[in-house]
């Protein structure tokens, strides 16, 4: 009877052991894994940090809006783009409202790029979002000999 | 079992029972103890964190210590923040051939000087700095070199992505990273506070308005050659600073000149005479006092006499205007008529209600103090009343005009982004902000009656006053514009002006103030040669609002009949 009590426990014993032995093991490598992965995130972070400061350099007001004329068919929104309810699109007035919007947003309706066009100062301002562009002077004809200059305007008359 | 088959009697088995009684009292201790542990352990194990998860938990959150704290916009957009970039230094003890290290460094730092460079590295101190701020390529090379007496430091470099857009406003730091103006300055408690490393700060300012407005008063600098511009946008339910810009202004990236004109943001730092901008106060102070009404009239036939001053009349009527002529076509002997009418202790007293005698309020350093006439008699009180001998910041007057058109509450200009909880909330898409701002809890300056009628003023000032170049197609902006001649040497001077304007739209639910002012501005010919607020202020402004009415989710309406229109005589 001892004998058996005694085994089972001296067996109880070894696998308990074991179990322990190999869970800390286990908890070491995952450990290790948590470390390597933290430290991989810590430098990920840093990149994003960088890629934000980029991203904001990049974005910067004034040249989204240089490339977005360059490459865009679209302008910023103008006033009478915005309807804030039905009847100001549709110019009837006994709209009934079967529910309301999904989001309060005002809507805003597609228009066509303009051209840039002068006008007399009483109408309105040259945009300075749209410069007028300066004419450049050609600095090359002014570096050139006498006979190069003739010889241009002779050109220019053809 | 055993022991029941054992039977010992008499004075051993009562010996053996005292021992067995006297046993249960340990065995009894020892299962107390155990089941403390067992409890303990059984605790631990279901309700409390392990410290090692705790540790782990964290070190898995762990993000990158900066020296300072990132500022972004309203919208989360990077206005500052700090980047790597060490600095290269020499240890000029461990160096055995300067000469050849020297060749070696310039060759890899081109815009170094040979000589200064072999003068750092024959030194005899312990360690010097040789540059600052080397860039990813740069600190690979220097590594490649392989000199031991060469340290790269890690440091760390402010960078301002936008550039010189809301340099005012951000401010910039030194080579130490010390920040010497601005948002820099005011927050550097926050800002240079570790523990707040990753909590950055959210400016009220928005990028896209903050372009905007410093491209069109760019545009107008340019134009009319003006010496100086400032503009700011600021929401007058909140008080918070969309926009501010000051021209000509710095880049916080290069290099800097701490005493150069660019460096003072002139929305703060430097009163301006702000001319009949001003008459809006008066106008507002003369209906609250109760002392004038709408429909009285006021001689201006001829120009006022008042001890050996005269003052005239820019636009002269020379006829009697009703308040809101007085207002429209801005009339100075107008508001001195009103302002006498009212008196002098009124109008000090509101003046000083609408914060006009002190500092103005914003989480900015160097404020200035407003420049106030020294005696106020009847004559100062008058030339104030058109906004003459008296210097206020561009800041005093947008403030002001907030309170006159909000309602009438003096709600203090704020460059931090207020209900930061609100992140999925447009805060100019619908009237969302409204509902969350605690207008009651600011001070009351101005009655809500006053200020009701004082938006229709503004309103016939753009539409039949000097301020019609403002007027912004599906927007009703109203507004007022100020000229002011520059003192120059202790006299006015007829030639250089200073030229502002500062509107309001929409006017029937007032939500921005934009102001706009250039410093010394010629006319051209498309402005008939004038330099008046009116013919160079009003345009940019009305550009403003164009643009940003639609960013700002504002939505246009339809005509609303302006009221006191009946009062105004003669369209201009």
């Amino acid at each position: 009877m001892i004998k058996i009590v005694t085994s089972f426990f001296v067996l109880m014993v070894m696998i308990s052991a074991g179990t322990v032995y190999s869970l800390k093991e286990t908890t070491e490598r995952l450990e290790a894994r948590k470390m390597r992965l933290s430290a991989d995130i810590l430098k990920d972070r840093a990149a994003i940090k960088v890629l934000k400061a980029e991203m904001a350099y990049l974005s910067q007001p004034s040249r989204l809006q240089k490339l977005s004329r360059r490459f865009l068919a679209l302008t910023p929104s103008r006033s009478y783009q915005m309807a804030d309810d039905v009847t100001a699109i549709s110019g009837r007035e006994d709209i009934k409202r079967v529910s309301y919007p999904v989001d309060e947003f005002p809507m805003l309706l597609p228009q066509e790029k303009p051209t840039v066009k002068k006008k007399k100062y009483n109408k309105r301002l040259a945009l300075a979002s749209y410069p007028v562009k300066k004419k450049r002077v050609n600095k090359k004809i002014k570096k050139n000999s006498f006979y190069d200059r003739i010889s241009l305007k002779l050109g220019e008359g053809e | 079992m055993r022991s029941a088959d054992l039977h010992i009697e008499g004075a051993k088995s009562e010996a053996i029972e005292v021992a067995k009684n006297r046993l249960i009292v340990p065995l009894f201790l020892f299962i107390l103890g155990f089941s403390v542990l067992v409890v303990r352990l059984v605790s631990i194990g279901l309700f409390e964190d392990i410290s090692d998860q705790i540790v782990q938990a964290h070190s898995a959150n762990a993000e990158i210590v900066r020296e300072r704290v990132d500022i972004l916009d309203r919208n989360g957009i990077v206005m500052a923040t700090n980047l790597p970039a060490p600095s290269l230094a020499v240890r000029p003890r461990l160096i055995t051939d300067p000469e050849e290290t020297a060749d070696k460094i310039v060759a890899v730092l081109p815009d170094l000087n040979r000589t200064l460079v072999l003068n750092k590295l024959k030194s005899s101190q312990h360690f010097l700095y040789i540059k600052r701020n080397l860039s990813p390529t740069q600190v690979w090379n220097i590594n490649a070199l392989g000199y031991p007496g060469l340290v790269l430091e890690q440091a760390e470099k402010r960078v301002y992505p936008q550039g010189r857009l809301a340099s005012h406003v951000l401010g910039y730091v030194d080579v130490d990273n010390k920040p010497q103006a601005g948002v820099e300055k005011f927050f550097n408690d926050h800002l240079s506070n570790p523990e707040r490393s990753n909590d950055p700060l959210h400016l009220s300012l928005d990028l896209r308005v903050q372009h905007i407005v410093r491209q069109e008063l760019k545009f107008a600098m340019d134009r009319y050659s003006a010496k100086g511009a400032a503009g700011i946008v600021m929401d007058v339910k909140t008080g918070e600073i969309l926009a501010m810009t000051s021209l000509p202004d710095f880049d916080g990236n290069g290099s800097l000149h701490p005493n150069g004109p660019e460096m003072k943001n002139r929305n703060i730092l430097e009163p301006y005479e702000m001319g009949s901008g001003f008459k809006t106060f008066t106008l507002a102070m003369a209906l609250d006092s109760g002392a004038v009404k709408l429909t009285d009239e006021f001689d201006a036939t001829q120009p006022l006499k008042v001890g050996r001053r005269t003052i005239h009349d820019d636009h002269a009527k020379n006829r009697f205007l009703s308040v809101p002529e007085v207002y429209t076509y801005s009339s100075n002997i107008g508001a001195s008529l009103i302002a006498r009418q009212v008196g002098i202790e009124y109008q000090k007293a509101y003046l000083e209600r609408l914060g006009m005698f002190d500092k103005p309020i914003i989480e900015l350093t160097g404020l200035s103090r407003p420049i106030l006439p020294r005696r106020w008699g009847e004559i100062q009180s008058m030339t104030v009343s058109y906004g003459h001998g008296i210097a206020v910041t561009p800041l005093h007057l947008v403030s002001g005009i907030a309170a006159v058109v909000n309602g009438g509450r003096l709600i203090p200009a704020t460059l931090i982004r207020k209900y930061d909880d609100l992140d999925d909330v447009s805060y100019g898409g619908s009237n969302d902000l409204a509902k969350f701002s605690h207008e009651d809890d600011y001070p009351r300056v101005i009655s809500a009656e006053t200020s009701r009628k004082m938006r229709h003023l503004m309103r016939l000032a753009v539409d039949y006053g000097s301020g019609g170049n403002a007027q912004v197609e599906g927007y009703r902006v109203g507004g007022k514009t100020g000229t002011a001649e520059k003192v120059i040497n202790g006299a006015y001077s007829r030639k250089n002006k200073i030229t502002s304007f500062v509107g309001v739209f929409p006017m029937d639910n007032p939500k921005y103030v934009i102001f706009a002012m250039l410093d010394e501005p010629q006319g051209r010919e498309e402005t008939f040669y004038k330099a008046t607020g009116g013919w160079i202020a009003a345009p940019v402004v009305g550009q403003i609002i164009s643009r940003i009415g639609p960013m700002l989710g504002v939505v246009p309406i339809t005509n609303v009949e302006t009221k006191y229109q009946d009062l105004i005589l003669v369209k201009n």
